[in-house]
């Protein structure tokens, strides 16, 4: 009867590891898709911000004095940040183009005229409110990917980690251009 | 699932699963929790009843386990967003757990819940112990489930202008104004002369209405939702780890099915 009940004893402990297994993959596999969403949601409110960009080009052309250097650096940087593909390269453009559109609000303080009409009013209080939506969600997505990286490197997730086929992710970085300070100069 | 899923700002919450924290805001029907008076967006009372049992041992029965549940704004300091707890494990702070043993003179709101209950005339001999939990509001408050839509600005002016309008045909002088052939009925040109007003009147009345948060946070078709009082690591600890229950439930039926299997040989 002994051998009986070892037996039986052994088969739940097995199925005890089994089930734990099994939530271990599970995990890994719901970091892994929470990963996925949190860069989809990065990634609408960039194509956003690309939308709203020559709107806010075209109406600073309207300024016949509006300096074209500063423009130009704002169309360069959104071609490259549409055309950047992966995370690491997406983050790098991104954050020219946001290092650039920071010098074009710079700029444009220096313009009254700029600033008195409406549709550039709105547009940068547009671009301004993607930014901190931006900023929110690659904090987000930076701890959704740690959290994910964590996991598959750590005991015992990354026993499972194979099986699920989980990567290490890039994070989401912000350049130092990003987080500098802009120069700004009036023409008083 | 509550270590997994990093915490969202309102301001940027995304469609989905989401997990957030911040203060809760009374919405359009704030609750009182019945035996603190407290203002709560929840409240859950149990009474339990202590009589002597045969041998002399006391039994306790629990003769009420109520409670209630209304929308409330969650406010993370980047926004508002509406949550509709309806459906939501929730996990309130206990703002009450008294004994009053028969003969016992309480605090006054637990008299009055006693009386207004039916409990106070049987006090003098039964015991009783009396507990309430709520979600307070203007306090912390966790969140963890499924954002949605809800309807947009559109939608809430088409029900605002409808609202205008039904208060406005209810009264026969109201509505002789728009009957400009004095004929007793509406003909359409003047309901839509009607409908115009309301429309204007909408537009103008509330800009505080139309910054009213679009989403909410509601229970999923599957899977979690919890509110609790507190912080994350409150919602953490008033669940316990998985891994820990886990562990726990193996030794407890390997111990059992040893006893039992040891008693059958």
């Amino acid at each position: 009867m002994t051998g009986i009940a070892v037996l039986v004893v052994l088969g739940v402990v097995v199925f005890a590891v089994a089930g734990y297994g099994a939530a271990l993959y599970n995990r890994v596999i719901f970091l892994k898709n929470q990963g996925d969403r949190a860069w989809y949601n990065i990634d609408v409110l960039l194509k956003q911000r690309h939308d709203e960009i020559p709107k806010l080009i075209g109406v600073c052309e309207g300024s016949a004095r509006f300096e074209r250097e500063t423009l130009q650096r704002v169309i360069v940087a959104r071609t490259a940040a549409v055309g950047a593909a992966g995370v690491a390269d997406r983050a790098k453009a991104e954050g020219e183009l946001s290092a650039a559109m920071g010098k074009l609000f710079a700029v444009a303080e220096s313009y009254p005229e700029l600033k008195s009409i409406a549709l550039f009013s709105q547009l940068t209080a547009r671009v301004s409110s993607l930014e901190s939506e931006i900023a929110d969600r690659r904090e987000f997505y930076n701890e959704s990917v740690t959290n994910y990286n964590t996991a598959i490197e750590t005991v015992p997730t990354n026993i499972v980690a194979g099986w699920a086929h989980a990567h290490p992710r890039d994070l989401f970085k912000v350049a130092a251009a990003d987080t500098a300070d802009v120069e700004v100069k009036l023409n008083l | 699932m509550i270590r997994n899923l990093p915490t969202s700002r309102v301001r940027s919450v995304a469609i989905g699963l989401a997990e957030l924290s911040g203060t809760a805001r009374p919405a359009e029907t704030p609750l009182t929790s019945p035996v603190r008076q407290l203002p709560c967006a929840w409240w859950k009372v149990r009474v339990t009843r202590y009589e002597p049992g045969a041998k002399g041992q006391e039994q306790s029965r629990v003769v009420l386990n109520t409670g209630a549940a209304a929308p409330f704004q969650l406010d993370d300091g980047t926004g508002m967003i509406r949550v509709e707890p309806a459906g939501a494990e929730v996990t309130g702070v206990q703002t009450c757990n008294i004994r009053i043993n028969a003969g016992d003179e309480p605090a006054f709101e637990i008299r009055r819940y006693a009386q207004t209950n039916g409990y106070w005339s049987v006090w003098p001999t039964i015991a009783f112990r009396i507990e309430e939990w709520a979600i307070l509001t203007e306090a912390p408050v966790y969140v963890l489930g499924q954002v949605e839509r809800t309807g947009g600005l559109a939608d809430r002016r088409r029900m605002r202008v409808a609202e205008i309008l039904k208060g406005w045909l209810a009264s026969p002088e109201q509505k002789r104004v728009f009957d400009t052939n004095q004929d007793g009925v509406l003909q359409p040109e003047e309901w839509d002369a009607a409908r115009a007003q309301a429309q204007s009147a909408a537009l103008t009345e509330s800009p505080a209405a139309d910054a009213a948060p679009h989403l909410a946070v509601r229970r999923p078709a599957s899977g979690w939702f919890l509110v609790c009082s507190g912080s994350e690591r409150d919602a953490l600890a008033a669940r316990g780890h998985p891994a820990l229950w886990l562990a726990g439930g193996t030794v407890l039926v390997v111990a059992g099915l040893w006893q039992v299997l040891a008693g059958v040989g």
